[in-house]
Formats: C-alpha cells, structure tokens, sequence
C-alpha cells in the first residue's frame, strides 16, 4: 500500500501529543507505505526533540515533509489518501473542503487508554462525514489499536550499550551498587517523600533529569555543586531535553524511568525497566480512573499499584515509597513481562495499516 | 445545533442527511480533557439502526419534527392517505408506516399522529390500543377454557395475529400497538 499521508497535530502543552504524531510519522515513512505529511502549529515544542525546525516553516527529514500548520490555511493543498487528526484536533476548513476529491480515509486518532469503553469505540465510524471518518483507539489489548513499535525497536535495544550513553553526556558510568533512575515527569509533591524513601537505601542514586518540568519540584531539594546537585546519597544530573531515539537510550540506560504523558509513558513500556507512570492531569480527576484502568489492567504489584495511585494524588507517605523501592526485584521481574506481551502483540502501525485497507 | 456531549436519548438529529433518533448516548473522556461521545441511532425514514462516535465538541444538526393528529382516509395505491382536522391530506409510504400498516383498515376512526420531516409524512403511530373485528378464527378446541391457549386469528385489516383460544370469528378485541399483542375481547 503506497499512499500519501497528512498527520495534523494541535499541539496543546507540552509534548505529548507531538511526541506520538513525530513517531508515528517517522514509522509510516520507515515502513515506506508512502509519502508522509506531519502538520504541526507549533514549531517551538517540537524544536525541543528536532532542534534542527528552528527558524524554518518546512523541513525534512527521515522521510517526512514537516510543515508549519499555519493559522490561516492556503486554500491551494492537496490534501492527502489517508488524513489522521491527532487527538480530535480541529482540521482547517480550507483543507476539508478539498477532501472529498482526494482523500479516502479521514481517521481520528485518539489518545491511549486501558479503560474498557475504548474496546467498543475502536474503529467505529464517526458521524456524517464528506470522506468516511472513523475513530482510531490505541490500547493495550487485541481489540483496540496497539501502541506504536518500531520494526527495528528490538534490534536496536539489543545493540544498545549504556556506557556510550554515559559518555556522551558526561556522566559517571553508574558503579555496580548504584541505583539510577530517569525523571522525566510534571510538577509534584510527591518527590519530597520519594527522596526521602530513597535516601534510606544503603546504596548510592543518581537522578538523570532532562531539562524540563520535573526540575521544578527537584531542584529546590538538593544543593548544587560542580558537577551535578546533591540530596544525601542521590546525585541529580541534568541533561538537555533530547531527539526521541536518545530518549529510548536513557530509558534503556537506566533502572528505574519516572516517565510522564502518552509517549514517554508508552516508551518506558517497551523499556522493559520498572517505571513510573505521572499520568497528565484531567478535569474530574479523570485521569485517576485512567490510571487504575491501566494499574489493573496490567496488574501490576500491589506496592507499585499503591505509590502510583499517592503519587498521582501528591499524597505520597514515606512507607508507600520505600515499600515500592523494597519490591524492585518483583517489580523488574514485571517489567520485563509486560514488555514482552507489548512487544509481541500487533503494533499499532501494522493495525493501522490493516484497518485502512479494510475500509477501502 | 446542538454537541454531541449535549445530545440526549429521544432528540432527532439529522445524520447522513437523513432524520435519526438517538436511542443512547455514552460520553468518555479520552485523554487532555477531550472526550467522545458514542451513540445508538435509529432512522425515522426506515428504522435502521447505527452506531457511531463523535468527538465531544462537535456539532450535530437537531430536528425538531412537527407532528399533527390525523385519520386514515383512504388507500391510493402504494400510499396510504391520512387527513388531519383542516381536510389537509398526507400521504404515507407503506414502509413509514412500520407495524401500523397491520391495523389499517377502510373506515378506521382512531386518531393517529402523524410525523413529518420537510413537510414529508415520515411516520404515523397510532394509539396504543386499537380495537379491530376478528374476520377469522379456528374454532376452539374442547376443553380449552384456561385463555392460556392461543390460536391464530385473521383481522379484518387482513393481519394475522395470535389470540387466545375462546375468540370466535365476528368478536371485536384490543390490541395493544406497541407489542402487537391481543389484551381483552370488546362486547
């Protein structure tokens, strides 16, 4: 199947929603099912993991046209086969109007959740649409969409070594006893009872901390010196917010992954390393249901469950923290699980492509 | 117009240029405040039924439909003829008739309510109990005297329906329209 492709992504705040369109762009382009589009409004969230769109309106790169969507949309483009609107972002007017003559498939999608309402909604169509418009749910079980893998995913997690990571930032190769973690979450309260919970570990920490959110809640904690900031036995090391593929290398390099949002989330999955999901905050606290929906589906052990559930809520108590980290050997053992069911069910591309040609 | 998040089981919306009640709405929130609605739809035009999902924020065409009291006046082959009060006629497919076509009959004074969408009589429902002549019965087996025995009966709208046992041919009974079922015999 060789088609042209657009991707539109609104993006909202932060990075998560250009984090899973960027992916899912290169992926298309990779597995060469045609020309692909990806249609961002804004470039400076992007620059963040593609510092090379700095100062440009159009670029690409690893097969994809990227394109500054613009506020006011010309009239004049073609618009492509497959059109996918990320997150029920609100196509332009100017480009709809000239779908019905090009474009087979207009498909929304949506975000992940492993809550059971998506099974039902997946792959449904959507409304009285000019081009047949239908919903798109990734998921974590046969019925829904997947979660995106890349097909080289595996190879290049088994010809990763850590210590060139290391390296090229700059930072110690960890020592045998040494507990690292990856941080890369928003704002919360509940750093200050997990610090504490892992200051009472007879072993060495390290922090790595892209440069970011998380840094709000840590830096105020611990005391600069030459090299890094210290807390007690926790060294924090700061690093530049990085492209994607390096992003899988800190997952891979580390023990432990703080992770945040859709993509990283999904990534520290694949990792295989025992994370920590600080899921993106909802009206109604909706995002707590989403969350158990994920804890129970993936029936992870009960002390991870627990210090999910506090942290998400900032109410997170020293016994619930070090209990977790009492239980690593457990929780790497469920790690591990769970990224092999990830890796071996069907991903979402292939999916895609599937639905696609089904609805043809 | 109204969002689909404000749409309720009962509104008529227009979907595929075609009138279609909601049946049941069921919202979700997806991820980053958005949310989907899914839905359950029927059509006015020919009872298909549908499901679809939208996202919560869109905007879906409400119908308000008109309805007015009628009665049936006469059958102008394929359409059945309805009148209201001002004389004004209306006529009626047989398939937007639904199960009201089994009690149609010459002569019927039952007060209908029909249905219109553009000015075009969609449906017509009738009341809920109508009474109408048995034109045929078998006769009832001895001992059979519970009223728990069914047999097959014909109308005289030319409907077979199944009645209890002691209904002779020439008896007038209700029916009620929304199951189709016989409820007593009318002296």
């Amino acid at each position: 199947m060789k088609y042209t492709w657009d991707i539109f992504c609104d993006v909202i705040d932060n990075f998560g929603d250009i984090g899973v369109t960027w992916r899912l762009a290169k992926e298309l382009a990779a597995r060469e099912l045609g020309s692909v589009r990806l249609w961002v409004n804004d470039f400076n969230s992007f620059g963040a993991m593609l510092p090379e769109l700095e100062s440009c309106t159009s670029y690409e790169t690893q097969g994809v046209s990227i394109e500054l969507w613009p506020s006011k949309f010309p009239s004049n483009v073609i618009p492509a086969t497959y059109v996918i609107e990320a997150f029920a972002c609100n196509l332009p007017s100017a480009y709809v109007e000239n779908m019905p003559r090009e474009s087979k498939i207009w498909l929304n999608l949506e975000y992940l959740s492993a809550e059971s309402w998506v099974e039902s909604c997946h792959g449904m169509s959507s409304g009285a649409n000019i081009v047949p418009k239908y919903f798109f749910f990734p998921g974590f079980t046969p019925k829904t969409g997947g979660v995106i893998v890349e097909k080289d995913y595996q190879s290049r997690l088994n010809e990763f070594e850590p210590t060139t990571y290391w390296q090229r930032h700059d930072i110690p190769v960890p020592s045998s006893d040494e507990l690292r973690m990856s941080v890369f979450t928003y704002e919360a309260q509940s750093w200050q009872a997990t610090l504490q919970a892992l200051s009472m570990l007879s072993r060495p920490v390290s922090l790595i901390v892209p440069n970011g959110r998380s840094l709000n809640s840590l830096l105020p904690l611990f005391t600069k010196t030459t090299s890094c900031y210290i807390y007690k036995n926790i060294s924090l090391y700061t690093i530049p917010f990085s492209t994607q593929e390096h992003y899988d290398e800190l997952l891979w390099s580390c023990d432990i992954n703080f992770v945040r949002g859709e993509d990283s989330f999904v990534r520290a999955q694949l990792a295989g390393k025992p994370f920590v999901w600080h899921i993106y905050k909802q009206d109604e606290d909706a995002h707590l249901d989403k969350l158990s929906a994920f804890l129970d589906l993936a029936q992870v052990p009960s002390c991870v469950k627990s210090y999910h559930v506090a942290f998400n809520r900032d109410d997170l108590q020293l016994e619930t923290a070090m209990s977790m980290f009492d239980q690593l050997p457990n929780w790497h053992q469920w790690s591990q699980d769970w990224q092999e069911k990830r890796i071996n069910c069907e991903d979402l591309v292939t999916q895609l492509v599937k639905f696609l040609n089904s609805k043809v | 117009m109204k969002t689909a998040q404000e749409l309720r089981a009962g509104n008529v919306i227009s979907f595929n240029n075609e009138p279609m009640i909601v049946l049941k709405t069921e919202f979700n929130k997806s991820g980053r405040n958005a949310a989907v609605v899914k839905m359950k739809l029927k059509g006015l035009l020919n009872n298909s039924g549908t499901e679809t999902v939208l996202k919560a924020d869109e905007k879906v065409d409400t119908i308000i439909l008109d309805r007015k009291e009628c009665t049936y006046s006469y059958f102008a082959d394929p359409m059945y003829v309805f009148m209201d009060e001002e004389y004004n006629q209306y006529d009626v497919e047989k398939e937007n008739l639904g199960d009201a076509v089994m009690y149609i009959v010459d002569g019927m004074e039952d007060k209908c309510e029909v249905t219109f969408y553009n000015e075009k009589a969609i449906s017509v429902e009738l009341p809920t109990i109508v009474v109408r002549k048995v034109e045929y019965a078998e006769p009832a087996a001895r001992g059979d005297t519970s009223g728990k025995v069914t047999k097959p009966a014909r109308l005289n709208t030319g409907y077979e329906m199944h009645v209890p046992a002691f209904v002779e041919i020439g008896d007038s009974i209700e029916i009620d329209t929304r199951t189709n079922e016989f409820r007593k015999r009318v002296l």
